[in-house]
């Protein structure tokens, strides 16, 4: 208990410290020159509702002056309103994109005369329906209107999971049947008895019956009701950007938007690029003037200093969160404000461990960087591909279940009043949670002297940071099932870059990818202890150590991630399916190849064999799904 | 100028001994992926006609009318009165089957397979079953009529093909709309439609965003990143009090500001070259490379200077490199609001769109006006001017 005290005070006294020197760092009038930018910015964005990108592209000639004042709203076409001949004239010696005569519209062949006709044909259809709408007569003028309810049904790799809990072993049906969602279904049907079968179809019928019958102020449609009168229309019509869909005519209907996703995302990004930016240059400035070696020479442990020195930023980050959480909130129409403090609690819960997150890669890197420039560009590497893996699954936020790997998809719900379930939650944190602790506890055991205040390479000290952890052999177990939630979030990661490329190669590039991920990351302890030499024996004892300890790492991740996404094409990539014996072979017969290799040849060379095994494997396992 | 070159030589070694170049060059590697991502993976999503066939087949339209209950509640929310209810009522099934509707003859014209059900019970069944994906309910309004027509969609939640679903029906029903306004806007006190005949042309959906977007992000990227590489530059020097050492040899600050300068502006049109040349392996076609480089060059210098301006007046890294993203910001969203910005000229010199060529003189001469401006700084400040620095 008392040492729980010391250890809190000690925090306390840091993070003292902290808030003290960086209110030090920005003088009043930088204070009040960085208010006032942030200020010019607001007012800028608030004007920039109305996109000027991309204005003067084409070139139209036509002459008609009625068309031309039309045409003119849109920034993207210069007019050049002239007689027929000289329009003509114009057109054909390559001045202008479109030539419109007498209502016929002509196009070169050129790519950028084809994307012209297909703005010109949006802007004309943007024309017709504001000109519709000034007249009062509703239902002569938007007639058709289209009500959109989602109906819940299961996805093919969710029924999938079900099938297989009924037949564990069948592995190769499994990976077949998550090609073929159809087969899927009957394995699905059979597994889960008539009673389920009955009760799920009555629910859609039901729901049709139901939806369908209730006035339409009743239902639970996913676009509003039609309205009753034009009043109502132009209500509806003048809508917040950042709000849900509502003129719902044939028109007007967009599928979802992922735009909305990406901005909210970037929001709430934002001020986290700034905190770790003052953060890593708090960390790198007791480096560089060698201040550190008096927080390290007093009684203070390394962790009381490393929690000290976060403890300010971490609490700064969450409350802008809170606040910025709120506002959005607000301005999506929510009023009751126990609502929107609920729904603020729910966000800052979601975006702790990507806060986290952020700030042990920034703590990492300014560990890492020799000086300030590789500073920036490490900390910007990092952003990069922590915001690429935060904002575009958050893409497909109300498409598609694979934007749950994105904690920003449960935040855009939380902001549209969806709510989020529990094991939605866990799902997208635990991974971050785990990367961040494990980033944390590895920068920790390098905030030493030999570390901060020495010029050693980036590799060299990653070596001394595995090297620190490995205090006993038998540690080895528990690095690499530390490092299973790093494989995970890289290959998560993998597949929202390869998702755009067809479907048999995004499997193979996709197995090739994880099958090096998982083996560097295997390997990395038993190349660290290879520095210092070992026998033939202890090759093979680190190989199992090594390799069950990525395997128990990954049942694991299985046991959370179970729902949603382990039972896809991909998932079974990444985790290998559910059998028992022949991936922890494979784990363990892989680190022995790097092990025992390492006493004759280059780390790279044992890396390159011991993935040609490992995709090897995986290519056999997933024949049916490649070679379909 | 030969101090200036070593001054520059020396920066340039430590960009390559600490491989940061490799790491820019990753960070816009990744950014072109994840561009592809967006441009591939997004707009082929939100354009049909660029789904395959098979993709086509893999989700299936059940089409079925609305039950007659359905029929009445909505002619009455819809303000007309209930007579009709009585009438409607006696009569379970609807005249015309689903097939023989002007909806499901549109439909059918497009790239779905609609399947017609006699009622929406059955189409339930086979929506369970995964037989069909999506379910249109027609409504048994006339056409000629002055109803509101109310079509309901039933759609599998999160699923990718209610998306996909949603994306071929767009086209029917607007054409289905068209058809209706056709009859009825007539009705309307002096309405008359804007009638142009256009021509039928395969359009491609990505060339607005290539060139209005990505090719704008990726070439100013590397422009960017060199205004936070002049921060670190200067600020590291302020910060290892190597200023001192450098100021005692025989180059003045100017030289040493000159050398930083020339390298963080030199290693951008390089860059940019290279995402030229790229683009055009990949068939995309970018007019006036030339002019584009030297657009991007001016912009790099207005952006390095006022890093460097930054980072001699605040002497510190977080706080420059704050104000510096804050300005950044800034720039960018006055991009979005002026026609003529740097980013809207790169779109239209890549498009070869008349009109550019007096604003890029204009940016080019910011730029060297910007230069005269901190040299001057430079000679009359005292502390800067001879090869000692003194902090006041």
């Amino acid at each position: 208990m008392d040492t729980d005290i010391n250890m809190m005070v000690g925090v306390f006294t840091i993070a003292k410290w902290e808030l003290l020197r960086s209110r030090l760092d920005l003088s009043t009038r930088s204070m009040i020159a960085a208010g006032g930018f942030v200020v010019a910015i607001v007012v800028i964005a608030s004007f920039a509702s109305h996109s000027n990108m991309g204005s003067g592209l084409y070139t139209i000639s036509l002459d008609d002056a009625n068309l031309a004042q039309i045409l003119e709203c849109d920034d993207r076409f210069n007019i050049l309103l002239l007689g027929s001949d000289d329009a003509r004239d114009a057109y054909l010696s390559r001045g202008a994109d479109i030539l419109i005569i007498s209502g016929n519209v002509s196009v070169h062949g050129t790519e950028k005369s084809i994307a012209a006709l297909d703005a010109l044909k949006s802007t004309m259809k943007l024309h017709r329906e504001i000109r519709l709408s000034s007249y009062p007569d509703l239902n002569n003028s938007f007639p058709v209107w289209i009500t959109i309810h989602h109906l819940e049904r299961e996805q093919s790799f969710q029924m999938l999971a079900s099938a297989r809990s009924g037949s564990e072993s069948d592995l190769d049906d499994g990976v077949a049947g998550s090609a073929d969602a159809d087969a899927a279904h009957d394995a699905a049907g059979a597994a889960r008895g008539p009673q389920a079968y009955v009760s799920g179809e009555d629910a859609i019928i039901m729901e049709l019956k139901r939806s369908g019958a209730a006035g339409p102020a009743e239902t639970d449609a996913d676009t509003p009701a039609p309205p009753a009168d034009m009043q109502e229309f132009r209500q509806m019509a003048r809508r917040n950007f950042l709000e849900k869909q509502t003129v719902a005519t044939p028109s007007n209907i967009e599928p979802p938007i992922p735009f909305t996703s990406v901005i909210f995302a970037f929001i709430f990004m934002f001020p986290m690029y700034f905190v770790a930016q003052f953060y890593s240059a708090s960390i790198m400035n007791e480096r560089t003037n060698r201040s550190g070696e008096f927080l390290l020479v007093s009684p203070l442990t390394k962790r009381e200093i490393v929690a000290g020195k976060t403890l300010p930023y971490l609490i700064t980050t969450i409350g802008i969160m809170f606040v910025l959480a709120m506002y959005l909130k607000y301005t999506l129409g929510s009023t009751s404000s126990s609502e929107i403090v609920k729904n603020s609690l729910m966000i800052v819960a979601v975006m702790i461990p990507v806060v986290s997150l952020f700030l042990s890669f920034s703590l990492f890197s300014s560990i890492l960087a020799r000086s300030f420039k590789e500073l920036t560009f490490v900390s910007v590497f990092f952003s990069t591909i922590v915001s690429g893996y935060l904002f575009f699954p958050a893409m497909f936020a109300h498409i598609h279940a694979i934007a749950l790997i994105s904690p920003m998809t449960l935040v855009v719900k939380i902001l549209t009043g969806t709510e989020i379930c529990l094991s939605e939650y866990l799902f997208s944190t635990v991974p971050f949670y785990c990367v961040s602790i494990a980033t944390f506890g590895f920068a920790t055991l390098i905030f030493r002297e030999e570390d901060l205040f020495t010029q050693k390479t980036v590799k060299k000290k990653i070596i001394d940071c595995i090297e620190l952890f490995l205090r006993k052999r038998s540690y080895l177990f528990l690095l690499t099932l530390i490092f299973i939630p790093f494989a995970y979030m890289f290959e998560l990661m993998s597949i929202v870059l390869l998702f755009n490329i067809p479907l048999p190669y995004s499997i193979i590039a996709m197995i090739c990818i994880s099958a090096l991920i998982e083996e560097v990351l295997k390997s990395a302890g038993v190349y660290t202890l290879s520095l210092k030499g070992y026998t033939g024996k202890q090759a093979i004892i680190l190989a199992i150590l090594a390799g069950s300890g990525f395997f128990v790492g990954e049942k694991l991740m299985m046991l959370v991630t179970v729902a949603s996404i382990a039972d896809s094409v991909f998932g079974t990539v990444i985790s290998m399916g559910s059998l028992l014996v022949y991936p922890l072979l494979l784990h363990i017969g892989c680190v022995a190849i790097v092990a025992i290799g390492l006493r004759y040849q280059r780390y790279s060379v044992c890396l390159l064999a011991a993935t040609a095994v490992h995709v090897a494997y995986n290519f056999f396992l997933l024949r049916g799904v490649i070679f379909a | 100028m030969h101090n200036i070159l070593s001054i520059a030589k020396k920066d340039l070694r430590g960009l390559f001994s600490e491989k940061t170049l490799v790491l820019t060059i990753f960070i816009q590697l990744f950014i072109a992926l994840f561009s592809s991502f967006l441009v591939v993976g997004l707009t082929s999503f939100y354009d049909p006609g660029s789904l395959s066939e098979s993709e086509m087949k893999s989700a299936n339209l059940g089409l079925a009318h609305r039950s007659e209950i359905v029929l009445n509640s909505s002619t009455g929310a819809n303000g007309s009165n209930y007579t009709g209810y009585a009438r409607y009522t006696s009569d379970i099934r609807p005249n015309r089957s689903v097939n023989e509707t002007l909806l499901y003859r549109l439909i059918e014209a497009g790239k779905l397979s609609p399947v017609a059900y006699p009622d929406y019970s059955t189409a339930g069944s086979d929506f369970y079953r995964s037989e069909i994906d999506g379910i249109l309910l027609v409504p048994n309004t006339t056409i000629e009529g002055s109803d509101l027509i109310d079509i309901h969609i039933y759609l599998p939640k999160t699923d990718l093909k209610a998306t996909v679903l949603m994306l071929q029906l767009k086209e029917p029903l607007e054409r289905f709309e068209q058809c209706v306004r056709n009859i009825r806007t007539a009705r309307l006190p002096g309405y008359a439609p804007i009638d142009l005949k256009f021509p039928e042309k395969p359009s491609n959906p990505y060339f607005e965003f290539i060139y209005v977007v990505l090719i704008p992000l990726l070439v100013f990227t590397p422009a960017f990143i060199s205004g936070g590489l002049i921060i670190d530059f200067i600020t590291e020097e302020f910060e290892q009090k190597t200023i001192d050492l450098l100021l005692v040899s025989p180059v003045t600050f100017a030289d040493i500001l000159d050398g930083k300068i020339l390298v963080a502006t030199g290693i951008v049109p390089v860059q940019v070259s290279v995402w030229i040349a790229l683009l055009l392996l990949n068939q995309i076609p970018v007019h006036n490379p030339v002019a584009i480089l030297l657009l991007v060059t001016a912009v790099t210098l207005i952006l390095v200077l006022t890093g460097a301006f930054i980072s001699i007046t605040l002497e510190t890294r977080g706080t420059s490199q704050l104000f510096y993203s804050l300005i950044l910001i800034m720039l960018f969203l006055l991009c979005y609001i002026f026609q003529n910005s740097p980013m809207n000229l790169v779109a239209k010199l890549a498009i070869d769109s008349p009109g550019c060529g007096v604003y890029l003189i204009i940016y080019l001469l910011i730029a060297s006006l910007l230069y005269a401006v901190l040299r001057r700084i430079m000679r009359y400040q005292s502390r800067y001017r001879s090869g000692y620095h003194r902090r006041s």
